[in-house]
């Protein structure tokens, strides 16, 4: 992978983070609590 | 775990808490089952598969510990719910398999007679035998299972004695409702009952089918905040308790009594005891474990074992785990031609999830040590040695349970807290909460105990002594602001604590370890979901707006992270801090153990791809300020960790608290103190350390 394609897919990994982080985000609103993943085993 | 088909039963496996029900449970299904929660509430939800001794497939669910279905708590009223099969998503068990600890038999006759008087087809367990045989206790299973109408087997979940007979049971498919008798009410409150549950029904409350149980057990209900019963049927449900308090006062009390008369009556039939109570194991362990002195230099002890082994033995697997980051590092490195996408993998990815995954050991040793402490019965003896230092604060050892879970994570610890009667002591332990040092807190203090006392400079029983330091800290100062608040904020006496010691058992290895790789599993998830998404992002926030050269300082410094950290310096600085620890704050606002990726990406990221493999630790002990001080001295190392004690960083738990209390205040309140806290006390150590020459 030259730099310019390393370029588009670090920021296609970025942008698919900061998608994925808004919509947990918006599911935690509807159903609050701690996710089942903080490791508190609730 | 395969999807069961509708006609597997579901048999609810259900007792006393510390009637080695789960044990019980984990035994039948080793790793075939799956954790969840109940929809609506943080109450954890067991389901596993397993085969009766016939080969057919069944469907257990480990329900909450209890001891009667009058709920007192949110754990307590899902277990009423399930039996009586209120709850939408979980349909009504087709059978039950009661645990009871033969050792405490006439008291968990009390929760099994109420299950019996639901008159589903139900097994009765009798656990612990080996326990009620040390007291020459004898229950005549075969008499109790005569008069009760169902099978009766005797147990012992530590060495799967009995387990066979058990499967055995559990093949029956002809097991009939219980011969038990539902206690005679007098027939006015019968009357009372029959008429709410009509109104019950009216309201929706109940479904149409329901017995007199469920508007009595809804009726009867200490749960403070009613869980699981709608907000509107709340206010129905209490007028109608007024009324039936005013018509028949001490109703409910004449039921407990009259259900007490008719143990008695079964116990006089089935259970032989000698005259006078046989000395066990028990009671002499209790004789130094509860001993005011010795019980607590014992905890002391158990404590700084625990530490102790927290940093020795976990040692050997960590070194491991980081090299084999460090190889896959590498590996990438050589694979890749140089470019952001691999910059992103080898600087923010790897270091950023490496950073926190590489506690693990850590905390599977933290975990397995309170899954010991918890299984051998010495949990309730802390909370009984606690309680007296809980009451020098105003609150009680009900208060340390909670506070206790919050060592692992302040969620459950907060939630927990929901069984606490009194409202004052309940958000004053609420507000605790949070000041115990979590698993999240774990990475942290590990890595700066690391940079302030090196490998091989000084032993794992000093590196031990600070953690124990750090963990009794934040226990004083929990201490410290109950008896404020109880003092200045919410004035008020102590409720009383009562509490039921269980014998002393062995702990069963196999339960414990599932519960560990529970732990674990769930780690590892976060670690691979959410770490690895702050990484991302940590990594983007350090590398962009990107500036001309190769220059990999001046870039940190000219990232949004940069300019972040740089921001907040000139209010950090007096803590001791540069702006890059700085980031570290921010980005650990989040949850605590980013704090641990946010640092090893930022220093991957200014190290360039030279020496960015090198471990986290080393690099932040050779960091040196513009003016070729160190930053991280032992000074700044003590005011960062004394920061991580207090301070809230913790998004999660705020946002339970909000909804604990019901609002913003408390929750913003909290925040408010601990953070207020941590930045004052940080600021007291830099600044009197510096002005002492340290």
């Amino acid at each position: 992978m030259n730099e310019n394609w390393q370029s588009i897919a670090a920021i296609a990994v970025i942008v698919v983070t900061v998608v994925l982080f808004i919509a947990r985000a918006a599911k935690r609103r509807k159903k609050p609590g701690c996710g089942g993943s903080c490791g508190c085993g609730k | 775990m395969s999807a069961a088909a509708p006609e597997t039963p579901l048999i609810a496996i259900v007792g006393n808490p510390n009637s080695g029900k789960t044990t019980l449970f984990n035994l039948l299904t080793g790793l075939k089952q799956k954790v969840a929660n109940y929809p609506g509430v943080t109450v954890e939800k067991k389901i596993g598969e397993c085969y009766s001794q016939h080969g057919k497939k069944l469907r257990l669910i480990d329900l909450p510990g209890a001891y009667s279905l009058n709920a007192r708590s949110p754990d307590e009223a899902v277990l009423r719910d399930v039996l009586l099969g209120r709850r939408p998503e979980t349909p009504r068990p087709d059978r039950v398999v009661c645990v009871l600890d033969s050792a405490n038999f006439e008291r968990n006759l009390y929760m099994a007679g109420q299950v019996l008087e639901l008159g589903l087809p139900t097994i009765l367990v009798l656990n612990m035998v080996d326990v009620a045989e040390q007291r020459e206790w004898r229950i005549d299973a075969i008499k109790l299972s005569e008069i009760l109408g169902i099978p009766v087997v005797k147990t012992n979940a530590i060495s799967g004695q009995g387990l066979i007979e058990l499967k055995l049971a559990l093949s029956r498919e002809d097991i009939s409702p219980p011969k038990w008798q539902n206690a005679a009410l007098p027939e006015g409150v019968k009357a009372a009952l029959e008429h709410s549950r009509d109104e019950m029904r009216q309201a929706g409350v109940i479904h149409t089918r329901s017995s007199l149980l469920e508007p009595l057990y809804l009726l009867s209900d200490h749960d403070p905040t009613h869980y699981g019963i709608a907000d509107t049927q709340i206010a129905r449900i209490h007028e109608l308790r007024s009324r039936m308090e005013t018509d028949f006062p001490g109703w409910e009390d004449a039921l407990v009594a009259e259900r007490y008369r008719r143990i008695e009556e079964l116990c006089a039939q089935v259970l032989k005891r000698p005259d006078q109570e046989i000395e066990t194991i028990t009671t002499k362990l209790d004789r130094i474990l509860l001993h005011p002195v010795l019980g607590f230099v014992n905890l002391l002890l158990v404590l700084g074992l625990l530490f102790f082994l927290i940093f020795k033995v976990a040692e050997g697997p960590m070194g491991w785990i980081e090299a084999g980051f460090g190889q896959f590092g590498a590996w990438v490195e050589g694979l890749m031609s140089p470019g952001d996408f691999r910059d992103l993998i080898v600087n923010g990815v790897v270091p950023g999830v490496s950073g926190v995954v590489i506690f693990l050991p850590q905390i599977l040793i933290l975990f397995f040590f309170i899954g010991i402490m918890e299984d051998t019965g010495y949990m309730s003896r802390l909370a009984f040695i606690m309680d007296w230092a809980m009451s020098k604060v105003g609150l009680n050892g009900k208060s340390f349970l909670p506070f206790l879970s919050s060592y692992a994570c302040a969620i459950p610890g907060v939630m927990a807290a929901r069984t606490i009667d009194s409202p004052k002591d309940r958000l004053i332990t609420i507000l605790i909460a949070p000041l115990a040092s979590c698993s999240a807190r774990l990475p942290v203090y590990s890595l700066l105990i690391g940079v302030l006392f090196p490998v091989g400079e000084v032993g794992a029983f000093v590196q031990a002594g600070i953690m124990l330091g750090l963990y009794s800290l934040g226990t004083l100062g929990a201490f410290f602001f109950a008896w404020v608040f109880n003092k200045f904020v919410m004035k008020g006496s102590a409720s009383p604590m009562i509490l039921e010691m269980p014998s002393y058992k062995m702990p069963a290895l196999k339960s414990i370890l599932l519960q560990v790789w529970q732990r674990a599993r769930m780690f590892l998830v976060r670690a691979g979901t959410i770490i690895l998404g702050i990484s991302i992002l940590i990594w983007a926030a350090s590398t962009y707006p990107k500036t001309a050269g190769d220059d990999s300082a001046k870039q940190m410094e000219h990232s949004f992270a940069g300019r972040a950290g740089k921001l907040i310096e000139p209010a950090i600085a007096p803590l001791g801090y540069d702006w890059k620890i700085g980031i570290g704050l921010i980005g650990s606002f989040a949850a605590r153990e980013v704090f641990n990726s946010t640092m090893s990406v930022v220093y991957a990221v200014e190290s360039g791809d030279d020496d960015n493999l090198a471990p986290l630790r080393d690099k932040l002990a050779a960091e040196r300020r513009p003016d070729g001080r160190l930053v991280y001295t032992p000074l700044v190392c003590i005011s960062l960790l004394v920061f991580y004690v207090f301070a809230m960083q913790c998004v999660s738990t705020i946002a339970i608290v909000k909804r604990e209390t019901g609002s913003w205040k408390w929750a913003m309140f909290q925040l408010g103190y601990m953070t207020g806290t941590a930045y004052l006390l940080s600021l007291l150590i830099f600044q009197i350390g510096s002005a002492l020459g340290y």
